[in-house]
Parts: structure tokens; C-alpha cells; sequence
């Protein structure tokens, strides 16, 4: 083995260069799970059965485009949790669980860098994800009415903004907890059952909604109404958005703070 | 600043007050392969984690080539290479990938981790497992591959955290043989144990630590120096019986010896090769047939238990 002079700071990359590295590394994580097949599994049986199932039932469906493809919208946000639960869920809790932190951490790389290209590729994964159940039920929807609309690439829009706030919130718990199970499942709850019900509370007692991000579901599903009309538990459409940018910002901060104070300890 | 690795006043206290690094100071000598020794819990791995930034100090400074670790880590360890506890691998990635991924990470181009990688992955016997994912890697192959990617980027400092442990004897053997060939590298290597024969083995330099605080520092040479006595392990074909003992304590430089088996003991020996050969010539003479008759690579033995005892 040749003993070459090499100037490893000069070569050092920028704080950029590493967080796309690192995100590269962990969407091909992602391609090789069973997570990501299962989820794309799940999203194929859910646009095949609401394709499928009218059909085979004789159920008269909508001949409008946007009322068409609602039903399918329907079912996003519920992918968007199940995302966010898989692949954000455990994304840096697994680095001290399994051990795999003793051979990224004393690379010369920031935990800064490393939890924002941990972040950048669940984003991916999630947007992917959502794209393609956007797309298919486009195909789908123009199959069957003979029409497109440009209200599912809104609705759409809006979703990638709810599964980034959702990723967020998953990065932040996963930083707190000390094993995977506690944080996958916590993220899920939280998604499906505690944020909702905070919702129906608050809605109930007369307040806006519009600060519990599980409200966006209904931003989601309204989009797809032209013209997006607010009220009951849909909150204002920027508000909204607004909101969602909150969520991102605290929880990533947050989750910042906490995993650049994690000590790795066995 | 001429050791590449410093460390001042280092202390680490846990919560609870458990104080596990206590006021520590070290330096390692440029190009030395020092081994950092010292019982279990005595705060090596506390250390080397902040070194190389994975805990963080509750008080004093490590610098690596002169940069403070606590101040700007990504500058501090871009030239170091580190294998601490036993690290487990993505286990997605091939060995191959697993240096693409860390390599690009420090800067290095495709192709210069490719034909580097390539050249490591054989040093470290994995060459025919290159293209495997490294999830079904037993252990000794995980830190064979983890030594590999600790020098991929031809590092000055190289930081081994007990790189042994865990590994069944031909692992041991493996991984020791891999240590020995870094003397041959422009390298500052500081590597804890706490098998002194290991130390005893590959290391140039030794600093003995116990609760956190350093005992000794200085060369392996210097160190077993100041041990006079000499641990020799003998076999034979006849047994010490008890009426030879009287005879084996009055042989010049014996000071005293212990039975470990039917046909084996160990005397504690002090004086120079000629007075060795006389005591070897005794034995015979005492008609025990010795088989076997070798100095125990347990001199450091002595000094470190010495000074284990002496700081409790």
C-alpha cells in the first residue's frame, strides 16, 4: 500500500456537497428497503380498488374530472402519514439504535449536514411517492371521463407541502426517542390519531383549526373544488400553507438542536 | 504544536457525577503508535469518543494537527481516520459502496476511491467480498472493512478504539496483523486496549490510564525498562516437587515462582541474558527436563498493575 501526501482539508467538500452525499446514500437506502416496495405495493392496491371497485359494483361514478378524481385524493394524506411513519419515523434514532452513527459520525462532517440530508432524502421519497399517486390517478381519471384538470397539480402541490411537515415531525421525534419502535409508532399516532383529534376538539369548542397540521388534509381534498372554498374544519388555503411552513421550521429546528446534542453512548 | 494529537485538561463527567475522564493529559508523539491502556471503564473510549467528536467534553480541549476538535470538528478530524467500538455498517451498501459513500463524504473523486478502495479491500482480505452487502458480514469481516475505511483517506492520525475486541482468535490475528502493517505507513496511530500483550505487540508508545486519569506516558522500550523483574514461563518433562523448591529460590536473580501445572510453573526472574542462561542451566541441573523456557511478554504486566494499584 503507497503512502501518497494527501491534503485532506484542502479537499474537504462543502457543507452542500455533503448534505446532497448523504442524501444520495440514503435514498438508495430507501430504494433497496421493503418499505419503500410495501408502500408502493399499498399505493397500487389502493388506485387499483377505486378504479376497480365502482366498476365491478356498477357504482356510477363522476363524469367531471375534478369530482372524479376527488375520491382518489381522498386517500393522500393517509399515504403522506404512512410515508412519513416509514421513512422519517426512525431516519435518525436508527443511526444510535443500530450502531451505524460509530461510522458516519467521526467523518469530518457536521450533524447539521447529516440530519439535513437525511431530511432532503425522505422529502424525495415522499414526493416520489406522491407524484406517482398523483399521476396514475390523473391516467385513470382522464381513462374514464375523457378530461384532465389542472386542480389535482394544486392539490398536489399543496400534499408535498403536507408531507413535508409531516417528514418534519417525524425527523423531531425521531431525534427524542432511544429506539426505533417508540419513534415509528409515536410518529403514526401522532399523525393518524393525536393531532386529528386535538382538531376535532378544538373545531368542537368553537376555535380555528387552522394551527393543527392535520387540518391541511382538508386543504387537500378541497383543492380539488374550483374555487377552493374555506370553512368548517378546511381552513384558510394560505393560512394554511403558512402553518405547514411553521411545522417544517420548528420541527427541523428542534430536531436540529436535540440530534447535535445527542452524545453517541453506547 | 508538534504531536499531532493533544489533549489538555480533559474531563467528562456523566450525569449523576460519574466522572469518567478526569483532568486528562495526553499527547501523542508524531509518527508513534501509542497504546492507550488502561482496565475496563477507565475512561479510554470516553476519551476517544470526544476526540473524535461523538461526546462532548464537560470541560478542557483536544487538537488534532493543531485544531481544536471542540471548535471546528469538520476541520479537526479531516485528516483522521477513526475505528470506534466495533461501528455497525449500513447494511445496504458493499464494501465498495460503503467507501464510495464515506470517501465522497471526505472529497475524494470515483476513481481515486475506487483504485484506493480496491487496494484496501485487499489488504484487508475482502476483496472477494466487494460486491456482497455488508449486512451479512460476520464481525471480524465488519472490522476489517471498518479498518479499511479508516485509512481510505491516507490519514495522518488514525484513532483505533479497541480494534480487537470481540473478534475469536484467527479475527484477533487478522486484525492484528492489519495493525502491524500501519508502522510501515506516515501515520500517528493512538489505539486503546486493555490487552497488554496486544500493546506489547504493535505499539511503539504507551500511556496507561485508571479512572480518567493518566499514570504513565512514554515509549514501550522506556516503560519495560523500569520493570526489573521478568515473568519467564517454564515446561518440563519432570515436575517441581517441593523438596527442589529451596534449591530453585537460592539461584542467583530468582525472586520467587509460582506452579501453574503438573509440568509447568513460572519464576520471577531479575537479571541480565548471562544470569537468564545460569538460571536455565539450573533447572536442568535439578533434573526437570525442561521442555520450554520463555521470557512472558508480561513485563508491562507488572508496571501496569503496579500502577493500577498505586491509583486506587
Amino acid at each position: 500500500m503507497e503512502d501518497a501526501t494527501v491534503n485532506n482539508r484542502e479537499r474537504l467538500p462543502s457543507d452542500l456537497n455533503q448534505v446532497l452525499t448523504v442524501a444520495k446514500y440514503d435514498v438508495l437506502k430507501h430504494f433497496r428497503s421493503k418499505r419503500l416496495l410495501g408502500l408502493l405495493v399499498l399505493e397500487g392496491l389502493v388506485l387499483a380498488l377505486m378504479f376497480a371497485l365502482p366498476i365491478a359494483l356498477n357504482l356510477d361514478t363522476s363524469d367531471d374530472a375534478a369530482g372524479y378524481m376527488s375520491s382518489y385524493v381522498g386517500w393522500v394524506s393517509m399515504l403522506i402519514v404512512i410515508g412519513a411513519t416509514m421513512f422519517a419515523g426512525d431516519a435518525i434514532v436508527s443511526e444510535f439504535q443500530s450502531r451505524t452513527g460509530y461510522l458516519l459520525f467521526p467523518n469530518p462532517v457536521k450533524r447539521e449536514v447529516i440530519f439535513l440530508g437525511k431530511y432532503l432524502s425522505t422529502l424525495s421519497i415522499i414526493s416520489l411517492m406522491v407524484v406517482l399517486y398523483y399521476g396514475i390517478a390523473a391516467v385513470l381519471t382522464l381513462a374514464m371521463t375523457g378530461e384532465s384538470t389542472v386542480l389535482w397539480v394544486y392539490s398536489m402541490l399543496f400534499a408535498l407541502c403536507y408531507g413535508a411537515a409531516a417528514a418534519a415531525v417525524g425527523f423531531l421525534l425521531s431525534t427524542v426517542f432511544k429506539g426505533s419502535t417508540g419513534s415509528l409508532v409515536l410518529t403514526f399516532f401522532m399523525l393518524l390519531m393525536i393531532l386529528p383529534l386535538i382538531m376535532a376538539v378544538v373545531g368542537m369548542a368553537g376555535y380555528d383549526t387552522v394551527l393543527i397540521m392535520s387540518s391541511a388534509e382538508y386543504v387537500i381534498s378541497g383543492l380539488m373544488s374550483d374555487p377552493y372554498v374555506a370553512g368548517g374544519l378546511a381552513p384558510d388555503l394560505w393560512a394554511s400553507l403558512g402553518v405547514l411552513a411553521v411545522y417544517v421550521a420548528g420541527s427541523l429546528l428542534a430536531g436540529l438542536v436535540l440530534f447535535k446534542r445527542r452524545e453517541m453512548v453506547s | 504544536m508538534d504531536a499531532p494529537i493533544q489533549v489538555h485538561g480533559l474531563t467528562k463527567v456523566y450525569g449523576g457525577g460519574f466522572r469518567a475522564v478526569d483532568a486528562l493529559e495526553l499527547n501523542v508523539p508524531r509518527r508513534s503508535f501509542m497504546g492507550f491502556l488502561g482496565p475496563n471503564g477507565a475512561g479510554k473510549t470516553t476519551s476517544i469518543k470526544i476526540i473524535t467528536n461523538m461526546l462532548t467534553a464537560t470541560s478542557g480541549e483536544a487538537f488534532i494537527n493543531g485544531v481544536s476538535v471542540m471548535q471546528d470538528p469538520k476541520t479537526a478530524l479531516a485528516d483522521v481516520g477513526a475505528v470506534v467500538e466495533t461501528p455497525e455498517f449500513y447494511p445496504y451498501l458493499t464494501p465498495m459502496e460503503t467507501l464510495q459513500y464515506l470517501g465522497s463524504l471526505r472529497g475524494m473523486t470515483e476513481c481515486e476511491i475506487t483504485n484506493r478502495g480496491r487496494d484496501l479491500l485487499d489488504m484487508v482480505k475482502l476483496t472477494e467480498w466487494k460486491e456482497q452487502r455488508v449486512g451479512k458480514f460476520s464481525k471480524g469481516m465488519k472490522q476489517r472493512l471498518a479498518i479499511a475505511q479508516a485509512l481510505l483517506p491516507q490519514p495522518s492520525v488514525i484513532i483505533l478504539d479497541e480494534p480487537t475486541s470481540g473478534l475469536d482468535p484467527r479475527g484477533m490475528v487478522e486484525v492484528r496483523d492489519i495493525l502491524k502493517q500501519l508502522h510501515k505507513l506516515d501515520v500517528t496511530v493512538l489505539m486503546s486496549s486493555h490487552l497488554l500483550n496486544e500493546v506489547q505487540e504493535v505499539c511503539t508508545d504507551v500511556s496507561l490510564i485508571n479512572r480518567g486519569k493518566l499514570l504513565r506516558s512514554g515509549s514501550v522500550a522506556d516503560l519495560l525498562n523500569e520493570v526489573k523483574a521478568k515473568k519467564i514461563e517454564v515446561k518440563t518433562m519432570r515436575p517441581l516437587t517441593t523438596d527442589m523448591f529451596d534449591r530453585l529460590r537460592a539461584v542467583p536473580g530468582v525472586q520467587g515462582f509460582g506452579v501453574t501445572g503438573d509440568l509447568s510453573f513460572t519464576v520471577e526472574f531479575e537479571g541480565n541474558d548471562e544470569a537468564q542462561a545460569g538460571l536455565l542451566i539450573s533447572l536442568q541441573n535439578l533434573g526437570l527436563m525442561v521442555v520450554s523456557f520463555k521470557e512472558s511478554g508480561l513485563a508491562l504486566e507488572a508496571l501496569y498493575m503496579s500502577l493500577i494499584n498505586d491509583s486506587r
